[in-house]
């Protein structure tokens, strides 16, 4: 997989205040790269500057190697992009929008405007005014103008607001099958983690600002797990951890021991308890699920 | 690369696929059905022009008041009447189809002014209202495109408002007047020069003036249009200083301050130095076109900056 988005220390100051703190990422072509947060972590923010709607304080991104920043005409060309709700000219028809579109970029045939048409399902209907249309087919004539420039990348901020619940699994089945069919790059943005979880391959979750979680969905056994050891000495094995692995973060939960580690630590882990003369009844995995770390970040639990 | 005539193309779209423009359409051809109609209830026979003016020669000379139903300015030089019987120049009256044109294009020009006020006040605005300006400006394009391409329109759609204007003035009072069409030259004072000149060539000239004022007032409704994203507040203010102007000399001229001048709304109107009868007796047309220029290049630089700078928020 090759990286079609690079961001690089992007950076958002307004008014002395950073919006967006250094994030640094990529998105490869067939991903779909989920944006986690609490409302007002700054996903707009940051996905509005890779659009080049705002101005980036510090840091770039680069689409297909060029540069939002100095190269918008050559960048912008390989995105397609969702702000919010897709807001169309309401006095003019379905195609009227897309050719106003079409005219926008360069190369684009009247064939491949008829294509995404049929493809969001919308050929009946695209000589009507879209004054006439339903939200759920605003919603894919929305998807039609992002996709029309036969994009390789998509910019989906909250996509799914203001779907019921059957144009959100149909918009999902769709991202899906672009990601998987024709090889996009999709990153969209979600303050529910559940939509999230179903479309996307890998989540970042941002908050104040900042990345603080990147994580696979579907990929667990790369990641950092939670493992908990049942022991009998459990402060004296804690302290013992935290003297001889400091890598390793350990913390008590009850009468468990819990560590964070990769899978591969868990041999070394035991043989160091037990080589101390701790007692070790159990040891169980537990992964940490998204929900858990998205929480977490969000502040939603207690802990 | 894009070519520019697309986003020009785009741009004419969303004005004339739109109600309003029709509607616009539709009250210009209205006030001139309305005009026509009053000029044509009261039009008479001017086959004796010649006996009408030489009436109003001797009344003139004779210090006497003029005849009430003099078509004549009351401080127009028998000098005047004298060039146009010798040349066999009927007066350019006003129940004749280039008489009811020169007339109307007061109103006429002030209502197109009006209207292209209101595009150009609105054309950055409503991309914000309608929130279709998050995907205008996510396109592979230099935002001073987008917003040259905006600034075109509004002046395109100006050069066709008043060509339409034109053509529907001379159909309707054509119809109304039975093309009667009138005095085929022009004729004024300057001075104390009379200048003959062609029906055509004067109107050319009003047109010219028009377009200017247009382009003027269009590019500062435009400007506040980009600055505050409101068409209102843009609309409203353009057109209180459109016709606040000769208010605004008023009181500039009764406090005997000279700035008045240096407005650009006092310069917009260019046709005045034809004739010779700009009320701010110190100023040239060179001085205007330089005040007018000054005034449009800061109209656009703010403009053009403010788009290019401006982060969209909603």
């Amino acid at each position: 997989m090759s990286a079609v988005v690079e961001v690089r220390q992007l950076t958002k100051r307004i008014k002395g205040k950073e919006i967006v703190k250094d994030l640094t990422f990529d998105i490869h072509s067939g991903e779909v790269l989920g944006f986690l947060g609490p409302n007002g972590a700054g996903k707009t923010t940051t996905m509005r500057m890779m659009l080049g709607l705002m101005s980036m304080s510090e840091g770039d991104c680069l689409i297909n190697g060029y540069s939002v920043k100095t190269r918008k005409e050559e960048a912008l060309q390989y995105v397609g992009g969702i702000v919010e709700n897709p807001e169309m000219y309401k006095f003019l028809s379905g195609y009227d929008n897309l050719m106003h579109y079409k005219r926008m970029h360069p190369n684009v045939s009247e064939d491949r405007l008829h294509q995404v048409t049929a493809l969001v399902g919308l050929t009946d209907a695209i000589k009507r005014k879209v004054k006439t249309y339903s939200l759920g087919m605003r919603q894919r004539l929305g998807i039609a103008q992002a996709l029309l420039h036969n994009p390789k990348v998509l910019i989906l901020d909250e996509p799914t607001n203001g779907l019921d619940p059957a144009g959100i699994r149909e918009l999902r089945d769709y991202l899906r099958k672009l990601a998987k069919e024709e090889g996009l790059a999709i990153f969209i943005s979600s303050h529910l983690l559940s939509e999230v979880e179903l479309i996307c391959d890998r989540v970042l979750i941002l908050q104040k600002g900042q990345i603080i979680d990147s994580q696979s969905v579907r990929e667990p056994e790369a990641e950092i797990l939670e493992i908990a050891f049942e022991v009998d000495k459990l402060e004296e094995a804690a302290a013992l951890l935290r003297s001889s692995l400091p890598d390793i973060a350990v913390k008590t939960h009850g009468e468990q021991l819990v560590v964070e580690a990769e899978r591969e630590a868990i041999p070394a882990v035991n043989r160091r308890l037990v080589e101390n003369g701790i007692g070790v009844y159990g040891i169980q995995t537990v992964r940490k699920s998204l929900e858990e770390r998205f929480l977490e970040a969000t502040g939603g639990r207690a802990e | 690369m894009i070519r520019a005539w697309q986003l020009l193309h785009n741009e004419m779209i969303k004005i004339y696929k739109r109600k309003m423009f029709w509607i616009m359409l539709i009250i210009l051809a209205g006030i001139i059905v309305l005009l026509a109609a009053v000029v044509a209830k009261d039009a008479e026979d001017h086959s004796n022009w010649r006996q009408e003016l030489q009436k109003e020669m001797t009344a003139k000379q004779s210090n006497d008041s003029p005849p009430d139903d003099s078509l004549m300015m009351p401080n127009e030089d028998p000098a005047l009447y004298q060039y146009q019987l010798d040349h066999n120049i009927p007066p350019l009256y006003g129940d004749t189809v280039f008489g009811f044109m020169n007339m109307s294009h007061d109103i006429t020009f002030v209502i197109v002014t009006v209207f292209i006020v209101i595009i150009g006040g609105s054309i950055v605005s409503q991309e914000y209202s309608w929130g279709t300006i998050k995907l205008l400006l996510i396109r592979p394009i230099h935002r001073w495109k987008i917003l040259l391409a905006k600034f075109l329109a509004v002046v395109v759609t100006g050069v066709v408002l008043l060509l339409i204007d034109l053509a529907l003035t001379f159909i309707i009072s054509g119809i109304f007047l039975g093309f009667d069409m009138g005095a085929d030259r022009y004729v004024y004072m300057k001075g104390n020069h009379i200048h003959d000149v062609s029906i055509l060539y004067h109107f050319l000239q009003l047109f010219g003036s028009a377009l200017v004022d247009l382009i003027i007032m269009g590019a500062f409704a435009f400007m506040l249009s980009t600055l505050f994203k409101n068409n209102a507040l843009a609309i409203g203010l353009s057109v209180f200083l459109f016709f606040a102007g000769p208010v605004v000399v008023g009181i500039l001229s009764s406090l005997h301050l000279d700035v008045a001048k240096y407005l650009f709304f006092l310069n917009t109107d260019l046709y005045q130095y034809v004739e010779g009868t700009h009320f701010l007796k110190d100023t040239t047309l060179g001085f205007s076109i330089a005040v007018l220029l000054v005034y449009f290049i800061l109209f656009m630089l703010v403009s053009f900056y403010t788009f290019a700078k401006r982060d969209v928020t909603d």
